[in-house]
């Protein structure tokens, strides 16, 4: 029994030396696998540790580089605005406003016949908040006849549209978004983003094992899914490269959990609604919700409804898989597939799920949201205004709002005229295809703001900006400087002064220079101002001459040319070589009646929360005298009406009293057409890259593209104040002196008051030798220095006469005409 | 075991905590901001702030454009030019002033309803705000609407009223110019012509030009 005994308890402490022993072994394992667990443990710790600062210094720090946004000028709207239906519906489409029966919501709009009732946006402008309305507008024959808030039904003086956004400042290679704050981001977006893509965001602690373990049990069936959680995804896209391994998996993970514990969910989501990449446009990288909404939908994303959100979170997927523009079908499909979880979520009714499902994409055909591609050389004039005022870091990463004076509308003429027109005269003149180029400047005259700008045939090309960099002879252009000087001494030169258009011989540079007419002819004693529409040379080398050829140049400063300017003879017929966009302000100079305002692209640029920052002002420098200006207007309305420029009749209304010049230079390379109504200026080259001839005038080459796109515009007609200086003398055509009623031939002229010819015409009894005093020593108009408001500065002591070179030649000639 | 395990977790925050603020040490300095991206914190502008004389003194570059006006209005919040100037910021101020030691007088206004009646009432009314904004010291306002009025109508008490801001900012070349430039489109209004007048008359006077001063005052009528 002892025995029995002893044995039981010899077995039962060998039982319980081997439990010992499993014991210690499992003891043993347990210190290993613990210590092992320890170190495994510390390990990560180190590692969180290591990475700690990484995810959370990055992400406190986080400032996305917001580039700067670039907008057009807004549509104003008043009762007796130059704005048409089909230009505000146009408008409308291009700002991303839904058209539908009855606007509810903003951003929407319908049409009545001539009336258009919209809900606009709000905006925040440099000098304050442009309400949200809802206006009634309708339209008249000429542009916008009554202005209503509707609900109210009262009357609004004024309104304006939100701008276009044309364009955004980044690097190259960069990414581009609207950055989203927490209370923007719409209840449908975040709620339909977490049912797709994290159902349990608010669960879980960055990494979600139920949703990875439903992921993979997923992807063994087959059903390929996801097992990321938004935090994971955020990581994914904000710190790590794409490349798909374990390692990097698990740094993820990790970096997932550490973001979780150390950030609020409300934060994580939004760093991912504005973070995450949903397309490509070209260099830039559209990334997050905000821009995306613009960039697909033409809309902020406060206005998306169901369909659209469903579409741009299904497109997270596969951005480039599920591009609506380009795979529209595939794109659908999705969508579609995001709808049908927001149902079986019970996020949606089965009716609104139908709709949905049914709705078009939704798309607008141009890229909303900054399409800097769109109108790369006005771009290009914006960043080089602003690169004088700002680093190159404040224009990609600050989020500035910069506003600019930029004319969607009168671009748009422009470039649906110039390679239509520039096609049609390669085929009229039998010119190789494809060789002529174009750059056209379109600015306001009276404060100088430029409204449109092309630098090539295709607007879209992004290469050589013609319009701002190509500087070429600019031609008879620079005569319009030339007869200023001559008409800011009136007791010299008058509109209907003879001028001789003989031939001479000049020495210039120590060469011989013998210029001559586009005719090759002489044209005897011609009137000043026939001399200017005509574009005679020779006349006007006679004129420059006798001027000086110091005050020409000083004269063309002072209209804006801001280059050295050699003293040549030749310059008199535009030996100098200009870009549209200076020659666009020289015109603007005299299309203000001779006030000088710097060209500006930008008007003011705010901060990304509309603080305003900076502003360009108008300004205005005096460049000429207010009567002079108008004589020189009135010969420039001469070239369109009877001299070079008269194909515009045949186009144009007669009653616009346009006003320009062309310009030819030798052997037809380069064709220049700049003129004026009284809300355009408008300066069009036309010609080579290879500086061949383009075997076109100014008239047969630039004018018509001018004529193609001052057309649509319907500017309003050029019409010119008479400043008090100014009085209307009757005299007689042939000769330009003083008429009695025994005269005929007769025209009325403006004159500067005091200025007028004394001598009576022959006509009018008076002697042929009136003429050459009158040609020899000028008008004998009196100088009266206190008599008028206007001459305070004039250079009155300047009275003797410049030597005339040709005079006898002159006075022979016209002897020889009237003996 | 139980323990052990509670132990370990404990050195695990130990471990966690201490290498996060050896971490913190090595690398990262921590920020008195709170703990959110900071996509909603005011833009830095590091530009040359000051660096360039507004207005006339464009049109040296090619291609000719225009300045800024540098907005220093005191009661609007402004960002801050995160590297220094390149000049003295008092430069700002002086660049706007032709002549500092001149004090302009105030130029009785013309009242609007003198000079307005051929005025559109989208102009009116662009108008009468850019009044209140100058009523109310907000001059950078005041120009900015009578600009924006400008683009509607070219009128010549539009061009007058901005003259006479101008002066009140000592821009006293602009303001002349601009003055002018409502002569030139005023005809018969001559109210407004001898406010114009009175402007250019303080304008040449500030700048010195005491004959120019005096040509214009004898067409005020004083």
């Amino acid at each position: 029994m002892a025995k029995k005994v002893r044995k039981r308890t010899v077995t039962k402490r060998k039982k319980r030396r081997s439990r010992k022993k499993r014991g210690a072994f499992f003891g043993a394992l347990f210190k290993l696998v613990f210590s092992l667990g320890l170190v495994g443990v510390l390990l990560l710790a180190g590692y969180m540790a290591y990475l700690y600062p990484t995810v959370t210094g990055h992400f406190e720090g986080q400032r996305w580089r917001v580039p700067a946004r670039v907008y057009s000028r807004s549509l104003e709207l008043y009762v007796g605005a130059p704005v048409t239906r089909q230009q505000l519906t146009a408008k409308l489409a291009r700002l991303g406003y839904r058209k539908v029966d009855n606007p509810r919501h903003t951003g929407e709009w319908a049409i009545n016949g001539d009336r258009l009732l919209v809900r606009s946006r709000g905006f925040r402008f440099w000098d304050g908040d442009e309400p949200e309305q809802y206006l009634d507008v309708h339209f008249g024959s000429t542009g916008v006849s009554r202005l209503k808030e509707k609900t109210s039904g009262k009357d609004l003086a004024i309104v304006r549209l939100e701008p276009m956004e044309i364009g955004s400042i980044y690097p190259s290679h960069s990414e581009d978004r609207v950055i989203l704050s927490s209370g923007e981001i719409p209840k449908l977006l975040s709620g339909t983003l977490l049912a797709v893509e994290d159902k349990r965001f608010y669960q879980h602690h960055g990494v979600d094992p139920i949703g990875l373990t439903r992921a993979v049990v997923q992807t063994l069936m087959g059903n390929r899914q996801g097992g990321s959680t938004i935090t994971q995804q955020l990581i994914k896209n904000m710190y790590l490269t794409p490349r798909r391994d374990m390692k990097r998996k698990f740094k993820e993970a990790v970096m997932a959990l550490i973001l979780d514990a150390k950030f609020e969910k409300e934060d994580i989501l939004t760093a991912y609604v504005n973070e995450i990449y949903l397309g490509q446009d070209g260099n830039r990288g559209i990334h997050g919700f905000g821009l995306a909404s613009y960039f697909y939908f033409g809309a902020p994303v406060s206005e998306l409804d169901l369909p659209r959100t469903a579409l741009l979170v299904g497109m997270l997927k596969g951005p480039s898989q599920y591009n609506p523009r380009r795979n529209p079908k595939a794109a659908t499909k999705r969508r579609n597939v995001v709808l049908s979880v927001l149902l079986d979520a019970g996020l949606i009714s089965e009716s609104q799920y139908r709709s949905a499902a049914a709705a078009p994409l939704g798309i607008t055909a141009a890229k909303g949201g900054g399409d800097s591609g769109r109108y790369p050389a006005f771009m290009d004039l914006v960043r080089r205004q602003l690169r004088r005022d700002y680093q190159p870091e404040d224009l990609n990463s600050d989020g500035l709002r910069i506003f600019t004076t930029f004319d969607p509308w009168v671009q748009q003429q422009v470039e649906s005229a110039t390679d239509k027109r520039l096609q049609g005269l390669e085929k009229q003149k039998k010119l190789p295809k494809g060789k002529l180029q174009s750059a056209t400047v379109v600015v306001t005259p009276q404060d100088g703001e430029v409204l449109a700008i092309s630098g090539d045939r295709q607007p879209a090309y992004a290469g050589f900006n013609r319009a701002l960099d190509a500087t070429r002879p600019i031609g008879s252009l620079v005569k319009p400087a030339v007869y200023l000087t001559a008409l800011e001494k009136p007791q010299l030169f008058s509109l209907v002064t003879r001028l001789s258009d003989t031939r001479l011989t000049l020495e210039q540079n120590g060469k011989l220079w013998e210029p001559d007419n586009y005719d090759k002819e002489e044209h005897g004693a011609v009137a000043l101002e026939t001399a200017l529409a005509k574009s005679y040379n020779l006349a006007t080398v006679h004129l420059g001459l006798e001027l000086g050829l110091d005050r020409v140049i000083d004269k063309l400063h002072s209209l804006g040319v801001s280059q050295k300017l050699n003293p040549f003879p030749s310059l008199l017929l535009g030996a100098v070589e200009l870009t549209p966009l200076e020659v666009a302000q020289m015109y603007q100079s005299i299309a203000s009646g001779g006030f000088r305002s710097p060209l500006r692209a930008i008007r003011d640029v705010l901060d990304q929360h509309g603080n305003p920052v900076q502003r360009y002002p108008l300004t205005v420098n005096r460049a000429s005298q207010p009567g002079p200006v108008y004589l020189l207007t009135t010969a420039m309305q001469k070239v369109v009406s009877e001299g070079t420029s008269r194909y515009l009749n045949s186009v144009m209304p007669a009653h616009l009293n346009l006003a320009g010049k062309t310009g030819t230079t030798d052997n037809l390379r380069d064709s220049w057409f700049a003129g004026f109504s009284s809300d355009y200026v408008t300066v069009v080259w036309v010609g080579r890259d290879d500086n061949a001839p383009a075997g076109l005038t100014g008239a047969s080459g630039a004018l018509r593209v001018w004529g193609d796109i001052m057309k649509p515009l319907n500017p309003r007609p050029l019409e010119l104040h008479p400043p008090e200086t100014i009085e209307m003398v009757t005299v007689d055509k042939e000769t330009g002196l003083l008429v009695n009623n025994d005269c005929y031939e007769v025209e009325t002229r403006p004159f500067l008051r005091g200025y007028a010819p004394m001598e009576l015409a022959p006509c009018a009894g008076g002697s042929i030798d009136g003429l050459f005093d009158f040609l020899n020593g000028g008008s004998k108009g009196v100088l009266d220095k206190n008599g008028h408001p206007d001459f305070e500065s004039w250079d009155n002591r300047q009275s003797e006469r410049p030597s005339r070179k040709s005079g006898d030649s002159l006075g022979d000639f016209l002897r020889s005409i009237f003996d | 075991m139980n323990k052990m395990m509670r132990n370990s977790f404990q050195s695990l925050l130990v471990a966690l905590m201490l290498g996060a603020f050896l971490g913190g040490c090595s690398s990262y300095k921590p920020r008195t901001e709170p703990n959110a991206p900071v996509y909603e914190r005011g833009s830095r502008v590091s530009s040359a702030w000051g660096g360039l004389a507004p207005g006339e003194t464009a049109g040296v570059d090619s291609p000719d454009l225009a300045t800024a006006d540098q907005y220093y209005e005191p009661d609007v919040s402004r960002p801050v030019p995160a590297t220094a100037p390149t000049q003295s910021p008092a430069a700002e101020t002086i660049a706007y002033a032709d002549n500092t030691a001149y004090q302009p007088r105030p130029v009785t206004p013309v009242p609007a309803a003198t000079s307005a009646t051929s005025m559109s009432a989208a102009t009116k009314s662009l108008l009468s705000k850019a009044d209140r904004e100058q009523a109310s010291g907000n001059l950078t306002g005041a120009s900015s609407t009578l600009e924006r009025a400008l683009r509607i109508e070219n009128h010549p008490l539009l061009w007058n009223r901005l003259a006479n801001i101008r002066l009140q900012q000592k821009r006293y070349s602009l303001a002349s110019d601009l003055a002018s430039k409502s002569n030139a489109l005023a005809s018969g209004d001559y109210a407004l012509k001898r406010n114009n007048y009175e402007v250019i008359a303080q304008a040449k006077e500030a700048m010195g030009d005491a004959a120019g001063a005096a040509n214009a005052r004898a067409k005020t009528g004083n």
